[in-house]
């Protein structure tokens, strides 16, 4: 690669893939450096949910307009990434009344068309529903594969010229008198360092921005704020469900593809890669989904997670449900004098592409680069489309992944995990995750990409590690017993567990 | 109705229980809400592969390994029968299997190493004759890989013997032709080898290749019923030997050592009832009187024994159900042993996982006990496979093992009429 770009970007999420994307769009020479794979951060671990913006109405109506603005061009952009399967409020006999008033105001103000539908009519379509509903009205949320809305957005600037190094690390930062000037970097496979310089690095590694600030000597003040989320086998409503009252913990349920992602809570954290839920914050946030879902507890869990929302405080203010959902740009040279830096922090998925543009309008005019910004217009892809069509035979049957999927996942890839193949093609996410199609997924890589025994054995076996890693927190019911039908396979049948493998750890 | 002796379950525990009590002239029911998880086990019956667990060097001779796990383990299921008890149980399952017609071999002085379709070896005890073939002692050894199938990939099995096995093993492909529009399992696979032109079109594959004198190891497909006449037509017209690979579920090799077994049970007089879940039980002073199945459109059965065998299974077999804080016994409620977590932290863990040592805790007559007191809480319950506590089939490979062992004396026990202590 070229150890000299104009821009390194950093983190590999919705936002960083973003802001390269709009960077290549204007033509300017950039390089995006993640420390694992793209989304693997905060943009994999949310519940996918493209937000209209209703959520936000009431407390935080800047928020809200934001959304409802981008959520009509991701579902234009994105249509790869998007299942526009609308969006329900819910409000039950148990809830406030007069929040209902509020947020249907706040959703006119906002701009948000809202439909309401019958209690009876709204159960007809939607079964899973409490029969306790009062209020129901439809609104244009949908869901989002953060996954895949990364990678479109980084292949897009791969396109135009842009490079993207994943599974790197940025261990600091080269300055020159008080401006940035490069970027020191360390592969996390290889273990080799190398220095990449740069006029500009947009550091937009959401909960991890406090870290890398720190690195170039800046403080931010970021408080990692913890949400847990859990997923059913199955779908459980065709809409994304919301309850109708202030955002409080499990009260959103999104269906993506086979499955159902059903969230969260808000519980401040020190670090980052806080990422596993424990048996008891599950427990808890059933009790609140049995609200809506009354049946709740008897679908079969399939999974347990958590993901780390970046809120920033500029002043130390509110934090938690409290806290802003809005982004801000810091600009370091104006706080320290240090230049040649912004941090991007703050903000949601939903608004990603507007903080990717807000970054690179604030960056641009220092490059001498005056073209505006177009990310608004142009489509963007899917790396590996969805099967439409005439190949039926499939090597995971959950997700109905094909052959042809697992080879377009790994296209010109000299390395990969069974997970970064996942993220793309949602091999293992449904309701078997994985005990299945590892098996098949780690034997074909291993014919089809000359991989040495070894080295397919701990393919297979990182991702079989990594799916129970969010299912031990959650063996109970069918789970317990699909647990047991892994270990069947994995340990009775294969006897797995005692082949030896050789290759280095990352 | 009232019988004998009643067996819930139908899976290797109750089967064994099945004929141990019908051996000894007794009126026999297994009633069971399922099929059982016979069905997708490989077919092998391991008695002991690894002891202790955390040890990666197989066990060479089960029977010797069985004397120190009886005496270091008195928790566990082998020591509540005892090593004669084992015994027993091998000397009948071999003598039944060549009644069945499946005519399984091998003994518990010996582990022979199998292929597995991963291309680990697993060590195994009893296991169908035809797969009786020592990979270690073969020359010239090809692996061979059906196109259709979605569950066994020769090469990775193939390259993992050679590294373990120090010699080279081929591997191969073949396409059978067969277009059903859609990925094939091992059932739907053997299915189709129940056809003529199948089977013919595979052995003129495997000729033009050149497999003679050679180990040929293929996934277990090759038929549902007639598969040792395949077996033997590839043999003979190859002249080459064969060995089956057990499968990801579906399994064949399981599917069929179950059917095998119930049909040759039913031939004995067993009386069967699948398919319906066990919802009630009438239990007192400490014994079972009757058990009530439910039947179409919720109709109670009611079902009266002497005694009864508790073969349903554990948590994969749904007879352990877990729930966020304890575990149930399904049948009779019995108190259940658990662990205070449900589960390590890696899933290849060589320690036994917390979950899967959790199971009902019985007497040295598999009577079920309170868990505090130790006392029998039903004396004519005999409780067998993997329903009991105090082991980790999986990372010991014990499964079928246990089932068999304790199940049989299960059966035994039962056909006493629950007297034992009294």
């Amino acid at each position: 690669m070229t150890n000299k770009v104009q821009v390194v970007v950093i983190g590999g999420g919705a936002t960083g893939t973003g802001i390269l994307r709009d960077l290549a769009l204007r033509g300017i020479d950039c390089l995006l450096v993640e420390q694992n794979d793209l989304a693997t951060g905060t943009s994999g671990r949310f519940h996918g949910l493209l937000h209209s913006g209703a959520r936000y109405v009431v407390k935080d109506l800047h928020s809200a307009v934001e959304c409802i603005q981008e959520n009509k061009i991701i579902k234009e952009i994105a249509p790869d990434c998007v299942e526009d399967t609308g969006g329900m409020f819910i409000a039950t006999k148990n809830d406030d009344l007069s929040y209902v008033d509020k947020w249907l105001e706040g959703c006119q103000r906002a701009g948000i068309n809202t439909q309401e539908v019958s209690p009876r009519e709204i159960l007809r379509e939607e079964p899973a529903l409490t029969p306790d509903i009062v209020k129901a009205y439809l609104v244009p949320d949908a869901a989002v594969d953060g996954f895949t809305l990364a990678a479109a957005n980084a292949l897009a600037a791969v396109k135009l010229g842009a490079q993207v190094k994943t599974y790197t690390k940025v261990i600091g930062f080269k300055k020159e008198k008080n401006k940035i000037c490069g970027v020191y970097l360390k592969d996390k496979y290889t273990g080799q360092e190398d220095l990449v310089s740069c006029d500009y690095v947009i550091n937009a590694s959401g909960a991890w921005a406090g870290q890398i600030a720190a690195l170039a000597g800046q403080v931010i003040n970021i408080t990692p704020d913890k949400g847990v989320l859990v997923i059913f086998n199955h779908r459980i409503t065709n809409r994304v469900l919301n309850h109708l009252r202030p955002p409080g913990d499990g009260d959103i349920f999104v269906p993506h593809g086979s499955v159902t992602v059903f969230g969260t809570t808000s519980k401040m954290t020190d670090n980052p890669e806080d990422n596993e839920a424990s048996r008891e914050e599950v427990l808890a946030l059933l009790d609140e989904g049995t609200h809506l879902i009354p049946e709740l507890k008897d679908i079969r869990l399939i999974r347990a997670f958590a993901g780390v929302r970046p809120l920033y405080q500029p002043d130390g203010g509110e934090v938690g449900r409290e806290a802003t959902r809005d982004f801000s740009i810091i600009d370091h040279q104006a706080l320290t004098g240090l230049e040649g830096m912004i941090s991007v922090v703050g903000g949601k998925l939903t608004t990603y592409r507007l903080m990717a543009k807000a970054a690179v309008d604030k960056v641009a005019p220092f490059l001498g680069n005056d073209k505006p910004c177009i990310t608004h217009k142009e489509r963007i892809y899917a790396p590996v489309p969805k099967n439409t069509g005439k190949d039926a035979h499939y090597l995971c049957q959950c997700e109905r992944v094909t052959k042809k999927m697992l080879d377009q996942a790994v296209q010109n890839k000299e390395r990969f995990s069974l997970s970064d193949v996942r993220r793309l093609t949602r091999l293992g996410m449904g309701p078997c995750q994985g005990t299945f199609c590892t098996f098949r997924a780690g034997a074909y890589y291993h014919e089809t990409r000359g991989l040495s025994p070894e080295a397919a054995n701990k393919l297979l076996k990182d991702h079989i590690e990594e799916r129970w890693k969010g299912s031990k927190a959650i063996l109970w019911g069918q789970q317990a017993q699909e647990a047991q039908l892994t270990r069947g396979i994995y340990l009775g049948l294969l006897n797995l567990e005692r082949l030896d493998s050789d290759s280095h750890e990352i | 109705m009232k019988y004998d002796v009643v067996v819930i379950g139908a899976g290797l525990a109750g089967f064994s229980s099945a004929l141990a009590a019908v051996e000894l002239g007794k009126k026999v029911i297994v009633v069971a809400k399922g099929l059982g998880n016979l069905y997708s086990s490989s077919g092998y019956i391991d008695f002991l592969g690894y002891y202790p667990t955390t040890t990666s060097w197989p066990v060479t001779n089960p029977l010797q390994a069985l004397e120190g796990l009886v005496s270091e383990n008195p928790e566990h299921p082998y020591a509540k029968v005892g090593k004669e008890s084992i015994i027993r149980s091998v000397n009948a399952f071999l003598k039944a299997s060549g009644e069945m017609g499946l005519s399984y071999a091998g003994s518990l002085d010996s582990n022979l190493l199998m292929p597995t379709a991963a291309g680990a070896l697993s060590p195994t005890s009893l296991y169908p004759g035809a797969n009786g073939k020592d990979v270690k002692k073969a020359r010239e050894m090809v692996v061979v890989g059906i196109k259709e199938l979605i569950d066994f990939y020769p090469l990775i099995v193939a390259q993992n013997l050679e590294r373990q096995l120090g010699k080279k093993v081929e591997a191969l492909w073949v396409e059978l032709g067969l277009d059903l529009g859609r990925e094939l399992n091992s059932y739907d696979l053997a299915l189709t080898l129940e056809q003529e032109k199948n089977v013919i079109g595979l052995i003129n594959k495997l000729k033009s290749w050149g497999v003679k004198d050679k180990l040929v190891l293929i996934p277990a497909v090759l038929g549902i019923k007639d598969w040792q006449q395949v077996i033997n037509r590839l043999e003979s017209q190859l002249e080459c030997q064969v060995m089956e690979i057990p499968t990801l579920p579906p399994s064949v090799m399981g599917y069929r050592l179950a059917q095998s077994f119930m049909h040759y049970l039913k031939k004995k007089g067993v009386e069967f009832i699948i398919g319906h879940p066990v919802v009630h039980v009438d239990c007192r002073a400490g014994r079972c009187r009757e058990i009530a199945i439910e039947t179409a459109a919720h109709r109670l059965k009611k079902i009266a024994g002497e005694a009864f065998c508790l073969a349903t299974g554990g948590i994969l077999g749904e007879g352990l159900q877990v729930f966020p804080k304890g575990i149930r016994e399904v049948v009779f409620n019995l108190p259940v042993k658990t662990a205070e977590t449900h589960s390590l932290e890696d899933f290849f863990s060589l320690e036994e996982q917390p979950l899967a040592l959790a199971g009902v805790m019985t007497n040295e007559f598999l009577q079920p006990v309170d868990v505090e007191t130790g006392e029998a809480a039903l004396t004519n319950v005999f409780v067998a496979g993997a329903t009991l506590a105090g082991y980790d089939p999986f990372l010991e490979k014990s499964g079928n093992g246990v089932a068999l062992a304790t199940g049989y004396r299960a059966g035994q026990l039962a056909a006493g009429g629950g007297k034992v202590n009294e």
